[in-house]
């Protein structure tokens, strides 16, 4: 078989975790009064197979065709999370949210697990079209843009944990395009001290951690500010 | 450069390696944090989540009577529960119950209700059902998850209506008690004592319910419903001896006449409650497994007011058996003595002022000595009586004989007797020149007026005269006060006032209720009702000389004038079969008119077809045993 660039430690570590997964969901059916729990690891199988078969698809596919698709499929996640705000339904603990997109009670999927895919699409195309990293702020403002609108959109529906989801993937795809970790910890920086505000003890030493890290960066930090305000 | 070149790739994934292995760092820490250094407050947690405790009924302890008949027993029974996630799944699970086992909609209203009040424990649908029922659900089971049928110990009155107002009932703990603390150590779906001596020894009869456990999933239904942890179990309350003679009460409930209200109680001149009956009364077995809204509704809608004990909570004016105190007030103060006679004789009634007390012979009962008052319960004597005595006097002798005190009775909320404390009581109640002393004073001496008293209060101030002046405190298991109280009359007062009782039963106003093989004393009374009927009162002891049994009575709204002779026969009849045995007055004689060629003659009937007769037919003298 042709050598297509598959990282052999990958594969073998995705499948030890396929197995490991099997055998949880395996575990879980097996309870006194049978629950529908009970076939859910045969289910699995049958995705493994879909799952597989679509991998081995995508890898056949030419980058430049993702390329090129990278924003019809980016429009049309929006557009789905637009419509999923009108008509989307809740499912199981979160009953009142509306994530899922439903064809006559027949529960299809949801909407942000495609956005996310599509934002990491468009995140690779657009900053694969730069010429070099993004070096400042205001050049973060279209990957910030991207990233943040299905973002925003999967917060109103509401769901909390996968709009954190675009924000990772944000920062994963920005730190491997080679953003600089200082742009970086800037742009985090409001909502950590945000979130380190809940214990004065943990914003003190975030504060401490912050002022030190602009101080080791640039010591011109007044100035920089300035400039950057500017 | 190119930010795709290798050597940077390499630095960013050195970078992302250490920052990825820190991440799995705080994992591990968290991990063994939860697992191992907290694990047993989680697991305490989790536990809490996967099991729900289903409270065991702890069997009450039975009520006994003197011999150790039982007056209130366990049998075994089932209670239906459905136990269910939500409020809608419970509502669908209730459908398909009622298409096994039909309900009232209100019924379903009400285990909504209670399912909402508890969500966490199974709500109860059905609080006795029958083995039917159970049987039929058993066969449903698979349609029904989360059924729990639990064999209970069920509440059991075998004598039914006869002992009602004794023992009371038992019902679920309302919310309302329970914010009030009023049963402590009870919590939601316990069954208390409500009424009687249920309530009065809640305590020691209910005992410490238990808990089993039934499994959920997260999602709070049922997975398993036996063994998923040690079942906690009940401990049986602790069973009460009373003083009450069951067949005594029993005979008690068979003669009392259909339709009349009243109440009766007997104790003995200890103190010791013999049997103490309420009419009309309840079944209250029907309270068992809680009882349907319909029959709470007819239950307290009756007019005659059923659930109401009027042995203890009923006030009646007391009429002439409060002659017997006046006596004892007149005999203690020294202003009569027994032979004493007044200085106007009867005649009807006598003048006073500008008003004309009657008595209520209108023939009069010529002169009279206290003896002879008490037998022929003349009102002038009394009335006469009164005004030597003058009314602070009576008050404060009333006081004294206990006549504004309850008994303290170990038996449910007594209702206080109403009796002036001093005169101030009339300033207060009409104004300082509403009312004048003479009348009040008149009133006062026939037992009239501003003072009602129980018939359980009456009973013990009867107790007091047959123990001759000494009274101890009514009891049903134990004595609130082991107090005793002296009336202040010498033992030969005490004596003549004896004669006095018998007098009344063998030539005065209860003369018919004479009996063969001991002899009653007593006094009858007839209480004027503002409302109807004269009230009729009875109360005596006997034997006369040696008193085994006191026994007081009331029947409202009595026909005929004097009341009171109505109700000595049943007073009579009650001591007899006590002391006499059951043979001697299980039957009662009628005569019955036969072809003319034979003699009238006597005819057994069992005692339940009399029960309708009123009043009853005197025993037809010769034929008496």
């Amino acid at each position: 078989m042709r050598n297509i660039g598959v990282d052999r430690s990958v594969l073998i570590v995705v499948f030890a975790l396929i197995v490991f997964g099997l055998f949880n969901l395996y575990s879980a059916g097996q309870t006194d009064v049978p629950t529908q729990a009970l076939g859910v690891w045969k289910r699995q199988l049958v995705w493994l197979a879909i799952g597989s078969v679509t991998c081995w698809i995508m890898f056949r596919t030419s980058p430049r065709l993702l390329e090129w698709a990278a924003p019809w499929v980016y429009g049309f996640a929006l557009i789905l999370l637009l419509v999923t705000l009108v008509v989307g339904t809740g499912a199981g603990t979160a009953a009142s949210s509306k994530s899922w997109l439903a064809i006559g009670g027949h529960q299809i999927g949801q909407p942000a697990e495609l956005a996310k895919l599509a934002v990491v699409l468009m995140l690779a195309r657009y900053l694969s079209g730069l010429r070099e990293a993004p070096g400042s702020m205001r050049e973060l403002i279209i990957p910030c843009l991207i990233a943040g609108i299905p973002s925003l959109l999967v917060l109103k529906q509401p769901d909390l944990g996968s709009a954190l989801v675009f924000i990772g993937i944000l920062f994963a795809v920005l730190f491997w395009a080679g953003v600089r970790p200082h742009l970086l910890v800037m742009l985090a920086s409001p909502v950590v001290s945000l979130l380190a505000a809940f214990s004065i003890v943990s914003w003190a030493v975030w504060m401490v951690l912050l002022t030190g890290l602009l101080i080791l960066w640039r010591p011109f930090v007044f100035e920089a500010v300035t400039v950057w305000l500017v | 450069m190119n930010e795709f070149h290798p050597a940077r790739l390499q630095r960013r994934a050195e970078a992302a390696r250490w920052l990825l292995l820190a991440l799995f760092g705080v994992l591990l820490v968290t991990f063994f944090r939860a697992q191992i250094v907290e694990h047993d407050r989680f697991q305490l947690r989790a536990q809490g989540n996967r099991l729900r405790a289903v409270p065991l009924t702890s069997p009450r302890g039975a009520i006994l009577d003197r011999n150790g008949l039982v007056i209130a027993e366990n049998v075994p029974g089932y209670s239906v529960k459905l136990f269910a996630s939500s409020r809608d799944s419970l509502k669908s699970l209730l459908e398909t119950f009622r298409q096994i086992v039909p309900l009232d909609s209100s019924d379903v209203t009400d285990v909504l209700r209670r399912y909402v009040s508890s969500p966490f424990q199974p709500a109860p649908v059905l609080g006795d059902a029958s083995f039917d029922v159970v049987a039929r659900l058993e066969e449903h089971r698979a349609a029904l998850p989360g059924l729990v049928i639990q064999a209970e110990p069920k509440r059991q009155y075998p004598d039914s209506q006869a002992v009602a107002h004794l023992v009371g009932y038992v019902g679920e703990v309302t919310e309302g008690d329970l914010a009030a603390n009023r049963f402590p150590g009870a919590s939601l779906g316990t069954i208390v004592g409500k009424a009687g001596l249920e309530q009065q020894y809640d305590s020691i009869l209910r005992g410490v319910p238990g808990n089993r456990y039934i499994e959920v999933d997260h999602r709070g239904r049922m997975v398993r419903e036996e063994g998923a942890a040690p079942t906690l179990r009940p401990v049986a309350g602790t069973p009460i001896k009373t003083t009450i003679d069951l067949p005594l009460q029993r005979f008690v409930d068979s003669i009392w006449p259909i339709g009349v209200k009243g109440a009766m109680v007997a104790m003995t001149p200890k103190g010791e409650i013999l049997a103490l009956y309420s009419a009309p009364t309840y079944d209250p077995n029907q309270f068992i497994g809680g009882i349907s809204s319909a029959q709470w509704r007819v239950l307290n809608t009756d007019p005659d007011k059923p659930l109401i004990n009027r042995a203890i909570q009923g006030r009646y004016p007391p009429a002439s058996p409060f002659k017997l105190a006046m006596s004892i007030m007149g005999l203690k103060r020294g202003v009569i003595t027994i032979n004493s006679h007044m200085p106007t004789p009867c005649r009807g009634g006598i003048q006073f002022g500008n008003r004309y007390f009657r008595c209520w012979k209108k023939e009069g009962h010529g002169s009279l000595d206290l003896l002879g008052a008490i037998a022929q319960s003349c009102d002038v004597y009394f009335y006469q009586l009164g005004l030597r005595l003058q009314l602070p006097a009576i008050i404060e002798e009333g006081v004294r004989l206990g006549f504004r005190e309850r008994t303290g009775v170990d038996l449910g909320p007594e209702s206080s007797p109403i009796y002036p404390q001093n005169t101030a009581f009339f300033d207060k109640l009409y104004g300082p020149r509403g009312w004048t002393a003479g009348s009040v004073t008149m009133n006062f001496s026939i037992g009239q007026g501003e003072n009602t008293q129980t018939v359980i209060g009456m009973t013990r101030f009867y107790q007091g005269l047959a123990n001759g002046g000494i009274e101890v405190a009514p009891f049903l298991v134990h004595p609130t006060t082991t107090a005793v109280h002296d009336y202040g009359v010498t033992p030969e007062q005490a004596l003549d006032l004896r004669r006095a009782l018998i007098a009344v039963v063998n030539q005065g106003t209860a003369a018919r209720s004479r009996q063969t093989g001991f002899q009653l004393a007593g006094k009858t009374g007839t209480a004027q009702n503002t409302s109807g009927k004269d009230h009729g009162w009875f109360l005596g002891f006997a034997p006369a000389d040696k008193p085994q049994i006191v026994i007081g009575m009331v029947m409202e709204s009595m026909e005929g004038g004097h009341g009171g002779a109505l109700v000595a026969p049943y007073v009579s009849r009650v001591a007899r079969y006590f002391l006499l045995g059951p043979d001697s007055a299980t039957k009662v004689l009628l005569p019955i008119q036969l072809p003319e060629d034979t003699a009238p003659r006597p005819l057994d009937l069992p005692p339940d077809s009399t029960r309708a007769l009123l009043p009853p037919a005197p025993i037809p003298a010769g034929q008496r045993r």
